[in-house]
């Protein structure tokens, strides 16, 4: 362990170097001069600090009030040296944070106890403080684990729902982030977009309960297979509710209402306006306006303008007039996106 | 012969018996003594009561290494006037520590041999 010495007697400081270096594993570190002690004292981490009273400034005192004046120092046990009729100086030396005194002259067998008790309390604070800091590690460690363990999941959960679909990865990529960059511009929070940006994924996630003859047909669909096709909302909102995890209950949000309409003619419950959860409202706009722009195998992509003019048009029909704005404000970006996240076929 | 001022028993014993120790110890007394009354003299005949005090406490400090006790109590004599701005008082109680500094400077050196 290391032990500074300050003292500006040179007697004093070469005998108490010779006892401290009699105490096995012990490591002096003098200093005859003061203000050189505490720079070196608060620079270092040693473990025990052992300083003279009367030295020419800092004095013992403004060297323990200096020290203690560094967060990092408030620990570090200090004794004092002084003769032991000065009492007035040793209240105030422990005002000022002195841990305890050794009395001048020196008496080995005083010194030697002294220095290796406070070398014992030294040791298990030390301790103390490597175990508080292995378990904060470990703890930080396992949450980062469980964080990434759900994002996992819910990826792979997203992977599956991807298998049942005709649409592809890439449309999906495309839409959540076009829903990012909605919320984004309507002001959500760093956190919330981390959110959205796992949920939208999952918007079309009731597809795994779609029919094969109905989710893979190649042309427009029946009346009455519409109706089926309609369920994958409440489909999705089944597979997604009731979770404690933010991020799913948004998911289950974007789910149930991705196909609401702000004017109350979309489904499945026909909301209207503020009542279809925002989250719904920007992925409405996100998920039309990527359909509208891809290839499907009934149709072919519309043109950039084509797809704007009806996203102004659906403007307070269709969507959110707040959603479609914010679309438009931010039509660069979300071009950007678009040739960032290509069909494999294109 | 005045009592000696050098403890030997109980110093070597408070050094545990390490005679390296005392010889090194010895030495820097050796060495320094006489350029500390200097200044301590030199303090006096300026009347700086702040510096006597400093300098009677390092010597105090020292020499109680060695036992020394009537030098030490004359140092703290001489400590004391400074302190309460007696300087009147200190030119007898610094002849008397002046010889008996010299004192223990001549014991020591026989133990150094």
């Amino acid at each position: 362990m290391k032990i500074c010495i300050v003292d500006d007697t040179p007697i004093n400081l070469t005998l108490m170097q010779a006892l401290v270096a009699k105490i096995d594993g012990c490591q002096p570190v003098c200093f005859a001069e003061s203000p050189a002690g505490l720079q070196y004292c608060i620079d270092e981490e040693v473990d025990l600090i052992i300083v003279d009273y009367m030295m020419p400034a800092p004095d013992g005192l403004e060297f323990i009030a200096q020290l203690r004046s560094k967060d990092t120092r408030a620990e570090v046990p200090v004794l004092m040296v002084t003769a032991d009729h000065e009492k007035d100086v040793r209240y105030r030396a422990l005002e000022v944070g002195a841990t305890d005194f050794l009395t001048k002259p020196v008496d080995r067998i005083e010194f030697m106890s002294r220095v290796r008790n406070m070398l014992a309390i030294r040791r298990s604070h030390v301790l103390l403080r490597d175990r508080a800091e292995t378990l904060a590690e470990e703890v930080r460690k396992a949450t980062t684990e469980i964080v990434a363990r759900e994002k996992e999941v819910i990826y792979r959960l997203s992977r599956a729902a991807e298998y049942r679909d005709p649409e592809t990865g890439a449309h999906i990529l495309r839409m959540t982030h076009y829903s990012a960059l909605i919320a984004r511009h309507l002001g959500w929070s760093d956190e919330a977009l981390d959110l959205i940006l796992q949920a939208a994924p999952m918007h079309d996630i009731g597809k795994l309960g779609t029919p094969d003859h109905i989710l893979l047909k190649p042309a427009h669909l029946t009346d009455a297979e519409f109706v089926i096709m309609k369920r994958h909302t409440l489909i999705g909102a089944a597979i997604l509710k009731d979770s404690t995890s933010p991020m799913l209950q948004l998911a289950a949000q974007i789910a149930l209402g991705h196909h609401e309409k702000f004017d109350g003619s979309g489904y499945p419950q026909g909301l209207a306006g503020e009542a279809i959860p925002q989250a719904a409202r920007i992925a409405a706009v996100a998920d039309v306006f990527d359909a509208l722009t891809s290839s499907r195998p009934y149709k072919k992509a519309w043109e950039l303008d084509r797809a704007l003019a009806l996203l102004k048009t659906g403007r307070g029909g269709h969507f959110d007039p707040e959603c479609v704005d914010a679309f438009l404000a931010r039509l660069d970006e979300a071009l950007a996106i678009r040739e960032r996240f290509l069909d494999e076929e294109q | 012969m005045a009592a000696p001022l050098f403890d030997r028993a109980t110093v070597l014993d408070n050094l545990d018996g390490d005679r390296e120790l005392l010889r090194e110890i010895a030495g820097i007394y050796l060495n320094s003594y006489g350029e500390e009354l200097n200044r301590i003299g030199a303090a006096i005949a300026a009347g700086d009561a702040a510096k006597i005090f400093a300098l009677a406490h390092t010597i105090k400090g020292s020499i109680g290494n060695f036992g020394a006790d009537e030098a030490v109590e004359f140092a703290r004599t001489i400590e004391r006037h400074a302190r309460d701005g007696q300087l009147g008082d200190i030119e007898a109680s610094f002849q008397r520590l002046q010889a008996l500094l010299d004192q223990l400077a001549a014991e020591l050196r026989l133990e150094l041999g």
